[in-house]
């Protein structure tokens, strides 16, 4: 005597609990993919936008050096030739060290309104103030940068064990369909029995996938 | 009677015949047909949904790359500028400058030596001569002097355009990161009518399992798909 119609009801419900359980699953496996293929490509961005950064005010900051170092040399030398040629000169130095003089002076104030860097001492401070902020931007932008390669790895297991969880769903679907074709009560309810524990553990990956990771 | 009443009758009677056979369908029939519908679904939305997502990822990758190549041409338009015009123009500024220093030097201190007003002259010659070179050097940048000769450079101006024009043609990776956004919005929307459709094989499978109330639960099943049919067609439209 064959019993399966008896489990024909149950095993209709387990497979639509399956094919439910599948679909959520197979959603949280596309979020957390989308999430971390997004994570990944803004934190490559974000790499190249480092080196992009260093590289731009690094030349930058050199630029700025170059010329504050022209300007305090060319006024340094005026000055001392000034010095040493107060009574006068009888190879004309001491009027091309007084010219040369208001010549660094004009130039700083030039070179401050291109650059935004005032002239002498103050300058390297100034200098010294941007390198310092380039260190700190570059140090934020470093740790964004750790944070979303940390946030592409995190989503990718969660996408790894939702993609777990679809195959106890799938292998789970299987088995209700062997319960289904099994004509013995006993061994019928075993089998449907091993069903229920893999859509039991391809829930629990689910809720591993969206809660735990 | 008419024979166009006649027809018109026909065919009220031809439609009331096959809605008494439809309604006449066994259950199991609709319950095939609803799942068979709900298969289909399943493939079109599955396949537009990994479509979006598809297009999600390759947007994403496209955008890196892209960025990539605009930091390249942006790197090679700031060492340009601040490696060889700033230096050039520098030069330039200075030649100008101490040329003009000594010529203001000669005009204005009456009491210069003879030998003080030689070198002075010829430093001015020499520092014009220099300034006078240099200005050919870097004739493509004379735009970004002001008016007073050689002096004033407009280094935001020049760094502005000089990256304008070495990221001219490429895209900008926002935008392409925005598609990218977009796309993968899509594929969520889909991803959650492929939620709908298995409830829908859900409430086929309780409509099979119960006795009592089933065509209730098999019409719930028909709505929900076609809940799921219609976030499928708002998904294609508001492509």
């Amino acid at each position: 005597m064959t019993e399966a119609p008896s489990l024909r009801g149950p095993l209709a419900v387990l497979g639509g609990v399956v094919a439910v359980l599948a679909g959520l699953l197979g959603f949280v496996q596309l979020d957390a993919g989308r999430h971390s293929d997004r994570a990944a490509a803004e934190g490559t961005r974000l790499a190249v936008a480092i080196f992009r950064d260093t590289t731009a005010t690094g030349g930058e900051l050199d630029m700025k050096s170059m010329l504050l170092r022209r300007q305090v040399e060319l006024m340094t030398n005026a000055s001392g030739m000034h010095l040493l040629t107060a009574e006068g000169s009888a190879t004309g130095l001491a009027a091309l060290a007084v010219a040369d003089e208001h010549a660094a002076r004009r130039l700083g104030r030039l070179w401050q309104a291109m650059t935004g860097t005032p002239s002498g001492l103050r300058g390297a401070q100034a200098l010294r103030v941007q390198q310092a902020a380039f260190r700190a931007r570059t140090n934020a932008m470093v740790a964004r940068q750790n944070a979303l390669m940390g946030e592409a790895a995190r989503y990718g297991r969660k996408a790894q064990t939702a993609s777990r969880g679809l195959l106890l769903a799938a292998t789970a679907g299987a088995v209700f369909t062997l319960a289904g074709a099994t004509r013995e009560r006993r061994p019928a309810k075993a089998v449907l029995g091993a069903g229920v524990l893999l859509v039991i553990a391809a829930a629990l990956a689910g809720v591993i996938a969206t809660v735990v990771y | 009677m008419s024979p166009e009443a006649a027809r018109s009758r026909s065919r009220k009677q031809r439609w009331a015949a096959r809605r008494r056979r439809l309604t006449g369908m066994s259950f199991e029939v609709r319950v095939a047909a609803l799942l068979a519908a709900a298969a289909i679904a399943t493939g079109v939305i599955g396949a537009r949904r990994d479509d979006f997502a598809g297009g999600a990822s390759g947007q994403w990758s496209r955008a890196v790359r892209v960025e990539i190549k605009r930091s390249l041409a942006e790197t090679s338009a700031d060492q340009l500028v601040y490696g060889t015009t700033v230096p050039n123009v520098a030069q330039l500024q200075q030649a100008t400058v101490q040329a003009k220093a000594y010529l203001a030097e000669l005009g204005s201190t009456p009491e210069l030596t003879a030998a003080e007003r030689e070198a002075l002259g010829v430093r001015a010659r020499i520092e014009y001569t220099r300034s006078i070179a240099l200005a050919r050097t870097i004739a493509a940048d004379a735009g970004y002097f002001g008016a007073d000769h050689y002096s004033r450079f407009a280094l935001g101006r020049a760094l502005l355009d000089t990256r304008r024009d070495s990221v001219r043609g490429l895209e900008d990776p926002h935008a392409v990161q925005g598609d990218g956004d977009r796309l993968s919005t899509f594929s969520i929307a889909d991803g959650l009518a492929e939620i709908l459709v298995a409830v829908v094989v859900l409430l086929a499978s309780i409509s099979v399992a119960r006795s009592a109330g089933r065509s209730a639960v098999l019409r719930a099943g028909i709505a929900v798909l076609v809940l799921a049919g219609a976030v499928l067609v708002a998904v294609e439209l508001a492509r």
